[in-house]
């Protein structure tokens, strides 16, 4: 796809719609809406896990879940969030199946997302210095909590720790959090 | 500040999570391109496949894993017309066992017991090989086990038969235990029959079993009676045999896997 970039944009096909077309079958609309947001959906899939066949794998039954349910979308808020549950739960389908083999792999989710999406989301305030005192194995947890909206088992299928860990680590960092920005 | 404005800067982020993937996430996306490509050309593969068929969902609900799911689906004996024959030629054995309902009733039985082993044994023989079996040469050039090919043939096969049976059996007016005496006997038959399809065309093997059967069950319901015939001594006797059969498929399992015009 090239934009003319001189040109003013034409008034873009809003995702919204773009999702009721894919729901009716259109899969030019399909098309497009890869274009749109395959992009960053990968990205943000690779600062979790390291191995790229699980991501690719994620980001294909994603678009294909998509494409079967787009008539289950509730217009309430953003399609991109939307996308983004479905494919931080195909991501953790695949870990669930089978692991990243190495134990390299395990240390690179997250870590991304904390130095990238962390900083992105708080900003240069009070918040985001107080979260950036947490321990790294704090931040990770928060990160896939707070910021993916996953439930203590997601969470720990994503970070391969037991969710009891994943639990206790949420409470320790949550009770740092509050005394430093008390 | 406090941890509840943590909360709401979060959730006010993952509401809008392309903006998460950062300023540098169209840099990122143009190397990927040729990975995106690739993906979507997955994706619309997919979407293309046929849909699996009504057997194929079934079995993949009832955790047959989804390699082997077009084994099972494309067994020749499976196809319609192999099913509805076996249906009409239980009836009707069933209808010749159930005619005579006055006193020699439980004599006639003898029709369904004989008839009802071969169903199975038919379906094992035109489950594999090179005659009846579409897929035959692409599974022998493919890196499939022939023995496990067969063997999930096979249990397809007589698993669909023996419902089949099972059913007829139940509709088997008279006869008491009698009604299952076939069971033992369709298992023995079965397994020489694979045994035997190791070295010949199965469709032989089947032929070759289905007659010593009928020849047997003939010799001895003239020599005694129905019921001593399909008695224990059947009954046991079967069981030996389809071990011997189980022991001599698995022993010859590897000449599956050779390429014959047998």
């Amino acid at each position: 796809m090239t934009a003319v970039a001189t040109e003013p944009a034409a008034p873009a096909v809003d995702d919204a719609l773009l999702l009721q077309r894919v729901g009716a079958g259109d899969r030019d609309a399909l098309g497009e809406l890869y274009e749109r947001h395959a992009g960053w959906l990968a990205i943000r899939l690779h600062r979790r896990c390291g191995d790229s066949e699980l991501v690719d794998t994620a980001l294909q039954d994603t678009f294909l879940a998509v494409w079967k349910q787009a008539d289950r979308y509730q217009p309430t808020g953003e399609v991109g969030a939307w996308m983004w549950t479905i494919a931080i739960r195909r991501l953790i389908d695949q870990l669930r199946r089978r692991p990243p083999p190495s134990p390299v792999a395990d240390l690179v989710p997250l870590v991304d997302v904390i130095v990238h999406e962390i900083p992105l989301a708080l900003g240069h305030t009070e918040l985001g210095a107080a979260f950036a005192a947490l321990d790294p194995d704090l931040q990770a947890v928060m990160a896939a909590t707070a910021l993916d909206g996953l439930t203590n088992n997601e969470a720990a299928d994503l970070l391969g720790i037991p969710s009891g860990t994943v639990k206790s680590r949420l409470s320790r960092a949550r009770q740092i959090l509050q005394e430093h920005l008390r | 500040m406090t941890i509840q404005d943590f909360d709401a800067a979060m959730a006010r982020a993952a509401g809008r999570p392309r903006f998460l993937a950062g300023p540098e996430a169209s840099f990122e996306a143009e190397t990927m391109a040729p990975r995106l490509a690739a993906n979507f050309a997955a994706i619309e593969a997919e979407i293309d496949a046929p849909a699996p068929g009504r057997l194929a969902r079934l079995l993949m609900r009832l955790g047959v894993g989804e390699a082997t799911v077009p084994l099972v689906t494309a067994t020749p004996a499976l196809r319609r017309s192999f099913v509805i024959s076996v249906v009409v030629a239980v009836f009707f054995a069933l209808s010749a066992a159930t005619n005579n309902t006055a006193a020699d009733g439980a004599d006639r039985i003898v029709v369904f017991l004989t008839l009802a082993p071969i169903i199975p044994l038919a379906g094992v023989a035109l489950a594999f090989g090179p005659r009846v079996d579409p897929t035959h040469e692409v599974a022998l050039a493919a890196p499939i086990d022939g023995f496990r090919l067969f063997l999930i043939r096979a249990v397809t096969v007589v698993g669909a038969s023996t419902v089949v049976l099972l059913i007829a059996s139940m509709l088997v007016p008279a006869g008491g235990s009698h009604r299952v005496a076939w069971l033992l006997p369709a298992l023995a038959a079965v397994s020489m029959t694979m045994a035997l399809s190791t070295r010949f065309d199965p469709r032989m093997a089947a032929g070759v079993v289905a007659v010593a059967w009928v020849t047997l069950v003939t010799i001895s319901v003239s020599a005694t009676d129905t019921a001593s015939t399909f008695g224990p001594t059947m009954q046991v006797l079967s069981m030996f045999v389809a071990a011997a059969g189980a022991v001599g498929f698995a022993r010859q399992r590897r000449r599956l896997d050779m390429v014959s015009d047998r």
